[in-house]
Protein backbone atom coordinates (compact mmCIF):
# COMPACT_ATOMS: atom_id res chain seq x y z
CA UNK A 1 0.00 0.00 0.00
CA UNK A 2 2.83 2.36 0.97
CA UNK A 3 4.47 1.77 -2.43
CA UNK A 4 1.25 2.56 -4.20
CA UNK A 5 0.91 5.85 -2.36
CA UNK A 6 4.51 6.69 -3.15
CA UNK A 7 3.92 5.97 -6.81
CA UNK A 8 0.80 8.13 -6.82
CA UNK A 9 2.74 10.95 -5.20
CA UNK A 10 5.61 10.76 -7.70
CA UNK A 11 3.16 10.60 -10.58
CA UNK A 12 1.37 13.67 -9.22
CA UNK A 13 4.71 15.45 -8.94
CA UNK A 14 5.48 14.56 -12.55
CA UNK A 15 2.08 15.78 -13.67
CA UNK A 16 2.47 19.11 -11.96
CA UNK A 17 5.86 19.62 -13.53
CA UNK A 18 4.49 18.80 -16.98
CA UNK A 19 1.40 20.93 -16.51
CA UNK A 20 3.22 24.10 -15.42
CA UNK A 21 5.58 25.18 -18.14
CA UNK A 22 8.22 27.60 -17.04
CA UNK A 23 7.28 31.15 -17.95
CA UNK A 24 9.17 34.42 -17.73
CA UNK A 25 7.69 37.81 -18.59
CA UNK A 26 8.77 41.42 -18.95
CA UNK A 27 6.56 44.42 -19.49
CA UNK A 28 7.46 47.64 -21.27
CA UNK A 29 5.72 50.99 -21.51
CA UNK A 30 4.67 52.32 -24.92
CA UNK A 31 4.26 56.06 -25.27
CA UNK A 32 4.13 58.93 -27.72
CA UNK A 33 2.82 62.45 -27.85
CA UNK A 34 0.82 64.28 -30.50
CA UNK A 35 1.58 67.99 -30.67
CA UNK A 36 -1.46 70.29 -30.40
CA UNK A 37 -2.13 72.35 -33.52
CA UNK A 38 -4.91 74.84 -34.21
CA UNK A 39 -4.97 76.74 -37.49
CA UNK A 40 -7.33 79.24 -39.09
CA UNK A 41 -7.54 79.59 -42.85
CA UNK A 42 -9.43 82.42 -44.49
CA UNK A 43 -10.27 82.56 -48.18
CA UNK A 44 -12.71 84.51 -50.34
CA UNK A 45 -14.93 82.99 -52.99
CA UNK A 46 -12.13 83.50 -55.48
CA UNK A 47 -9.72 81.67 -53.19
CA UNK A 48 -7.57 84.63 -52.18
CA UNK A 49 -7.32 86.15 -48.72
CA UNK A 50 -9.19 89.35 -49.59
CA UNK A 51 -12.66 90.80 -49.72
CA UNK A 52 -13.21 92.82 -52.88
CA UNK A 53 -16.41 94.89 -52.82
CA UNK A 54 -16.61 96.52 -56.17
CA UNK A 55 -16.14 98.18 -58.49
CA UNK A 56 -19.10 100.10 -57.15
CA UNK A 57 -21.45 102.05 -59.37
CA UNK A 58 -23.65 104.65 -57.67
CA UNK A 59 -27.04 103.27 -56.74
CA UNK A 60 -26.25 99.94 -58.33
CA UNK A 61 -27.26 96.63 -56.83
CA UNK A 62 -26.00 95.79 -53.37
CA UNK A 63 -22.61 94.14 -53.52
CA UNK A 64 -22.06 91.05 -51.37
CA UNK A 65 -18.86 89.11 -50.80
CA UNK A 66 -18.05 86.32 -48.37
CA UNK A 67 -15.04 84.86 -46.65
CA UNK A 68 -14.81 81.18 -45.76
CA UNK A 69 -13.18 80.64 -42.37
CA UNK A 70 -11.86 77.12 -41.76
CA UNK A 71 -10.63 76.05 -38.35
CA UNK A 72 -8.49 72.94 -38.29
CA UNK A 73 -7.41 71.53 -34.97
CA UNK A 74 -6.52 68.28 -33.25
CA UNK A 75 -7.54 69.54 -29.82
CA UNK A 76 -10.88 69.48 -28.05
CA UNK A 77 -10.48 72.93 -26.55
CA UNK A 78 -13.24 75.51 -26.72
CA UNK A 79 -12.28 78.56 -28.80
CA UNK A 80 -13.65 81.86 -30.05
CA UNK A 81 -13.00 83.65 -33.35
CA UNK A 82 -12.59 87.43 -33.45
CA UNK A 83 -12.76 89.89 -36.31
CA UNK A 84 -10.50 92.89 -35.95
CA UNK A 85 -10.76 95.76 -38.41
CA UNK A 86 -7.67 97.93 -38.20
CA UNK A 87 -8.26 101.67 -38.42
CA UNK A 88 -10.00 103.03 -41.51
CA UNK A 89 -10.53 102.28 -45.17
CA UNK A 90 -8.61 104.88 -47.10
CA UNK A 91 -8.08 105.66 -50.75
CA UNK A 92 -4.59 106.20 -52.15
CA UNK A 93 -5.33 109.91 -51.85
CA UNK A 94 -6.09 109.46 -48.16
CA UNK A 95 -9.83 109.87 -48.48
CA UNK A 96 -11.71 107.82 -45.87
CA UNK A 97 -14.58 105.52 -46.81
CA UNK A 98 -17.69 105.53 -44.56
CA UNK A 99 -17.20 102.19 -42.81
CA UNK A 100 -20.75 102.11 -41.49
CA UNK A 101 -21.90 101.46 -45.06
CA UNK A 102 -20.31 98.04 -44.93
CA UNK A 103 -22.35 95.47 -43.06
CA UNK A 104 -21.26 92.00 -42.10
CA UNK A 105 -22.67 88.87 -40.49
CA UNK A 106 -21.28 85.43 -39.67
CA UNK A 107 -22.98 82.11 -40.28
CA UNK A 108 -23.17 79.23 -37.81
CA UNK A 109 -20.51 76.56 -38.11
CA UNK A 110 -20.92 73.35 -40.03
CA UNK A 111 -19.75 71.31 -37.03
CA UNK A 112 -21.75 72.88 -34.23
CA UNK A 113 -20.06 76.25 -33.76
CA UNK A 114 -22.34 79.25 -33.21
CA UNK A 115 -22.29 82.70 -34.79
CA UNK A 116 -21.92 85.67 -32.48
CA UNK A 117 -22.76 88.06 -35.30
CA UNK A 118 -25.80 86.45 -36.82
CA UNK A 119 -27.51 89.74 -37.74
CA UNK A 120 -26.04 92.28 -40.20
CA UNK A 121 -23.76 94.55 -38.21
CA UNK A 122 -21.96 97.73 -39.22
CA UNK A 123 -18.24 97.37 -39.66
CA UNK A 124 -16.41 99.38 -37.03
CA UNK A 125 -12.75 99.67 -36.14
CA UNK A 126 -11.60 97.29 -33.41
CA UNK A 127 -12.13 93.72 -32.40
CA UNK A 128 -15.38 91.88 -31.88
CA UNK A 129 -16.16 88.18 -31.35
CA UNK A 130 -17.97 86.68 -34.32
CA UNK A 131 -17.96 82.92 -33.70
CA UNK A 132 -17.69 80.48 -30.83
CA UNK A 133 -16.94 76.79 -31.09
CA UNK A 134 -19.13 74.01 -29.78
CA UNK A 135 -18.34 73.04 -26.20
CA UNK A 136 -16.11 70.22 -27.42
CA UNK A 137 -14.06 72.47 -29.71
CA UNK A 138 -12.80 70.69 -32.80
CA UNK A 139 -12.58 71.60 -36.46
CA UNK A 140 -15.32 73.74 -37.96
CA UNK A 141 -16.09 76.03 -40.89
CA UNK A 142 -18.23 79.14 -41.28
CA UNK A 143 -18.65 82.16 -43.55
CA UNK A 144 -18.55 85.90 -43.01
CA UNK A 145 -20.76 87.83 -45.42
CA UNK A 146 -19.95 91.46 -46.24
CA UNK A 147 -22.55 93.74 -47.80
CA UNK A 148 -21.93 97.20 -49.17
CA UNK A 149 -24.96 99.43 -48.79
CA UNK A 150 -24.69 101.12 -52.14
CA UNK A 151 -27.61 103.49 -51.87
CA UNK A 152 -25.69 106.75 -51.84
CA UNK A 153 -22.92 108.35 -53.76
CA UNK A 154 -19.42 107.49 -52.54
CA UNK A 155 -16.20 109.36 -53.26
CA UNK A 156 -14.32 107.94 -56.21
CA UNK A 157 -11.17 105.95 -55.56
CA UNK A 158 -9.70 102.60 -54.62
CA UNK A 159 -10.13 102.03 -50.89
CA UNK A 160 -8.15 99.61 -48.77
CA UNK A 161 -8.41 98.37 -45.22
CA UNK A 162 -7.05 95.52 -43.13
CA UNK A 163 -9.18 92.87 -41.52
CA UNK A 164 -7.71 90.26 -39.17
CA UNK A 165 -9.41 87.02 -38.19
CA UNK A 166 -8.00 85.67 -34.92
CA UNK A 167 -8.72 82.53 -32.93
CA UNK A 168 -8.24 82.25 -29.20
CA UNK A 169 -8.50 79.10 -27.14
CA UNK A 170 -10.51 79.70 -23.99
CA UNK B 1 8.44 29.16 -5.99
CA UNK B 2 9.93 26.03 -4.40
CA UNK B 3 7.96 23.56 -2.34
CA UNK B 4 9.61 20.50 -0.93
CA UNK B 5 7.69 17.73 0.75
CA UNK B 6 9.68 15.04 2.43
CA UNK B 7 8.50 11.49 1.83
CA UNK B 8 11.61 9.65 2.90
CA UNK B 9 11.55 10.66 6.56
CA UNK B 10 8.31 8.88 7.34
CA UNK B 11 7.74 5.23 7.29
CA UNK B 12 4.10 5.49 8.12
CA UNK B 13 1.33 5.27 5.57
CA UNK B 14 -0.39 8.19 7.25
CA UNK B 15 2.48 10.56 6.42
CA UNK B 16 2.52 9.43 2.81
CA UNK B 17 -1.23 9.82 2.56
CA UNK B 18 -0.95 13.39 3.83
CA UNK B 19 1.79 14.09 1.29
CA UNK B 20 -0.32 12.72 -1.55
CA UNK B 21 -3.29 14.74 -0.44
CA UNK B 22 -1.14 17.87 -0.18
CA UNK B 23 0.31 17.32 -3.65
CA UNK B 24 -3.13 16.77 -5.12
CA UNK B 25 -4.30 19.89 -3.34
CA UNK B 26 -1.49 21.92 -4.86
CA UNK B 27 -2.42 20.59 -8.30
CA UNK B 28 -5.99 21.77 -7.93
CA UNK B 29 -4.87 25.04 -6.37
CA UNK B 30 -2.61 25.70 -9.36
CA UNK B 31 0.65 25.73 -7.40
CA UNK B 32 3.52 24.15 -9.30
CA UNK B 33 5.59 21.54 -7.52
CA UNK B 34 9.06 20.35 -8.28
CA UNK B 35 10.18 23.50 -10.07
CA UNK B 36 13.43 24.58 -8.57
CA UNK B 37 14.36 27.53 -10.79
CA UNK B 38 13.58 29.31 -14.02
CA UNK B 39 14.42 27.24 -17.05
CA UNK B 40 14.99 30.17 -19.34
CA UNK B 41 15.95 33.82 -19.06
CA UNK B 42 14.57 36.74 -21.03
CA UNK B 43 16.40 40.00 -21.53
CA UNK B 44 14.63 42.98 -23.08
CA UNK B 45 16.65 45.92 -24.35
CA UNK B 46 15.83 48.97 -26.43
CA UNK B 47 17.91 49.78 -29.48
CA UNK B 48 19.38 53.27 -29.31
CA UNK B 49 19.92 53.32 -25.57
CA UNK B 50 16.32 54.06 -24.66
CA UNK B 51 14.60 52.89 -21.52
CA UNK B 52 11.15 52.24 -22.96
CA UNK B 53 9.20 52.21 -26.21
CA UNK B 54 8.87 55.99 -26.38
CA UNK B 55 8.21 57.27 -29.90
CA UNK B 56 8.63 60.90 -28.87
CA UNK B 57 6.65 64.00 -29.83
CA UNK B 58 5.05 63.94 -33.25
CA UNK B 59 2.72 66.01 -35.40
CA UNK B 60 -0.38 64.91 -37.23
CA UNK B 61 -1.21 68.42 -38.51
CA UNK B 62 1.04 71.01 -40.09
CA UNK B 63 0.93 74.51 -38.62
CA UNK B 64 -1.53 75.50 -41.38
CA UNK B 65 -3.82 72.61 -40.41
CA UNK B 66 -3.08 70.31 -43.33
CA UNK B 67 -2.61 66.63 -42.38
CA UNK B 68 0.94 65.53 -41.60
CA UNK B 69 1.75 61.84 -41.37
CA UNK B 70 4.91 61.84 -39.26
CA UNK B 71 6.58 58.56 -38.48
CA UNK B 72 8.86 57.20 -35.79
CA UNK B 73 10.56 53.82 -35.50
CA UNK B 74 11.69 52.05 -32.34
CA UNK B 75 13.26 48.64 -31.90
CA UNK B 76 13.27 46.15 -29.06
CA UNK B 77 15.66 43.25 -28.75
CA UNK B 78 14.66 40.08 -26.92
CA UNK B 79 17.36 37.64 -25.85
CA UNK B 80 16.27 34.17 -24.72
CA UNK B 81 18.82 31.95 -22.99
CA UNK B 82 17.81 28.58 -21.56
CA UNK B 83 19.63 27.77 -18.34
CA UNK B 84 22.27 25.09 -18.53
CA UNK B 85 20.86 21.66 -19.19
CA UNK B 86 17.44 22.81 -20.31
CA UNK B 87 16.62 21.57 -23.78
CA UNK B 88 12.92 22.23 -23.78
CA UNK B 89 11.46 24.21 -26.67
CA UNK B 90 9.81 27.51 -25.93
CA UNK B 91 7.51 30.07 -27.46
CA UNK B 92 7.60 33.84 -27.27
CA UNK B 93 4.33 35.74 -27.00
CA UNK B 94 3.74 39.45 -27.29
CA UNK B 95 0.82 40.62 -25.15
CA UNK B 96 -0.56 44.08 -25.78
CA UNK B 97 -2.04 44.71 -22.35
CA UNK B 98 -3.27 48.12 -23.33
CA UNK B 99 -3.25 49.82 -26.71
CA UNK B 100 -1.81 53.33 -26.50
CA UNK B 101 -4.56 55.69 -25.46
CA UNK B 102 -4.76 59.35 -24.50
CA UNK B 103 -5.33 60.79 -21.04
CA UNK B 104 -8.97 61.16 -22.07
CA UNK B 105 -9.08 57.42 -22.71
CA UNK B 106 -9.26 57.64 -26.48
CA UNK B 107 -7.28 54.88 -28.16
CA UNK B 108 -4.87 55.75 -30.92
CA UNK B 109 -5.84 54.44 -34.32
CA UNK B 110 -5.29 50.69 -34.26
CA UNK B 111 -3.29 50.88 -37.47
CA UNK B 112 -1.04 53.68 -36.28
CA UNK B 113 1.58 51.25 -34.93
CA UNK B 114 2.71 48.21 -36.88
CA UNK B 115 5.49 45.79 -35.98
CA UNK B 116 7.56 43.07 -37.53
CA UNK B 117 9.81 40.42 -35.99
CA UNK B 118 13.21 39.24 -37.18
CA UNK B 119 15.34 36.45 -35.77
CA UNK B 120 18.87 37.72 -35.29
CA UNK B 121 20.25 34.50 -33.85
CA UNK B 122 18.72 31.06 -33.40
CA UNK B 123 17.06 28.46 -35.55
CA UNK B 124 13.46 28.81 -34.54
CA UNK B 125 10.41 30.00 -36.42
CA UNK B 126 9.22 33.58 -36.55
CA UNK B 127 5.44 33.59 -36.43
CA UNK B 128 4.94 37.21 -37.49
CA UNK B 129 6.62 37.54 -40.83
CA UNK B 130 4.93 40.67 -42.18
CA UNK B 131 4.01 44.06 -40.78
CA UNK B 132 1.18 43.55 -38.31
CA UNK B 133 -0.96 46.15 -36.53
CA UNK B 134 -0.33 46.42 -32.81
CA UNK B 135 -3.71 45.61 -31.33
CA UNK B 136 -4.76 44.52 -27.86
CA UNK B 137 -4.39 40.83 -27.13
CA UNK B 138 -1.87 38.03 -27.36
CA UNK B 139 0.17 37.11 -30.39
CA UNK B 140 2.66 34.27 -30.55
CA UNK B 141 5.63 35.74 -32.34
CA UNK B 142 8.29 33.01 -32.15
CA UNK B 143 8.81 29.33 -31.54
CA UNK B 144 12.22 27.91 -30.83
CA UNK B 145 13.50 24.76 -32.43
CA UNK B 146 12.56 21.49 -30.64
CA UNK B 147 15.82 21.53 -28.67
CA UNK B 148 15.35 25.05 -27.35
CA UNK B 149 18.66 26.89 -27.44
CA UNK B 150 19.62 30.54 -27.43
CA UNK B 151 17.85 32.98 -29.69
CA UNK B 152 17.68 36.69 -30.24
CA UNK B 153 14.77 38.59 -31.77
CA UNK B 154 14.57 42.14 -33.06
CA UNK B 155 11.09 43.64 -33.03
CA UNK B 156 10.66 46.82 -35.06
CA UNK B 157 7.72 49.10 -34.28
CA UNK B 158 6.70 51.80 -36.77
CA UNK B 159 4.36 54.56 -35.67
CA UNK B 160 2.68 56.80 -38.25
CA UNK B 161 0.44 59.60 -37.06
CA UNK B 162 -3.06 59.95 -38.49
CA UNK B 163 -5.17 63.13 -38.73
CA UNK B 164 -7.92 61.69 -36.53
CA UNK B 165 -5.67 61.47 -33.48
CA UNK B 166 -6.26 64.06 -30.80
CA UNK B 167 -3.36 66.00 -29.39
CA UNK B 168 -1.97 64.73 -26.10
CA UNK B 169 0.07 61.98 -24.49
CA UNK B 170 -0.65 58.38 -25.38
CA UNK B 171 0.50 55.48 -23.23
CA UNK B 172 0.09 51.72 -23.28
CA UNK B 173 2.02 48.60 -22.32
CA UNK B 174 3.36 45.45 -23.89
CA UNK B 175 4.37 42.27 -22.08
CA UNK B 176 6.80 39.78 -23.59
CA UNK B 177 6.29 36.23 -22.34
CA UNK B 178 8.57 33.26 -22.87
CA UNK B 179 7.11 29.88 -22.02
CA UNK B 180 8.83 26.53 -22.17
CA UNK B 181 6.72 23.76 -23.64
Amino acid sequence: MKKIFRLIFLFTLFLTRAAYANTVTQTTRVSFEIEPVTAVNVASESGVQAVRLGPVAPHAEITTQSLKVSIKTNTKQHYRVYQNFEGEMLSSAGTPFPLQKILFRASNGEKGGVSEAASPTQLTPGEIPIFTSSSGGGADEFRIYFVLDNTELFPAGLFYGNLNIDLRVE
Amino acid sequence: MEILISISGSSKNRGIKIAVLLAAGFVFAGIPLGRAQDEITLQVSYVGGRSSLDFGRLRNLQTDGTPAAESSTRQVRLVMEPVQGNTRPYIVTQIVDQEPSSEAGKAASSRSIVYRVEEETGTGTVKVTSETPLVAGEQEIYQSNPQGGNSQLLITYDLVTTPDQEAGSYTGSITYRVSTL
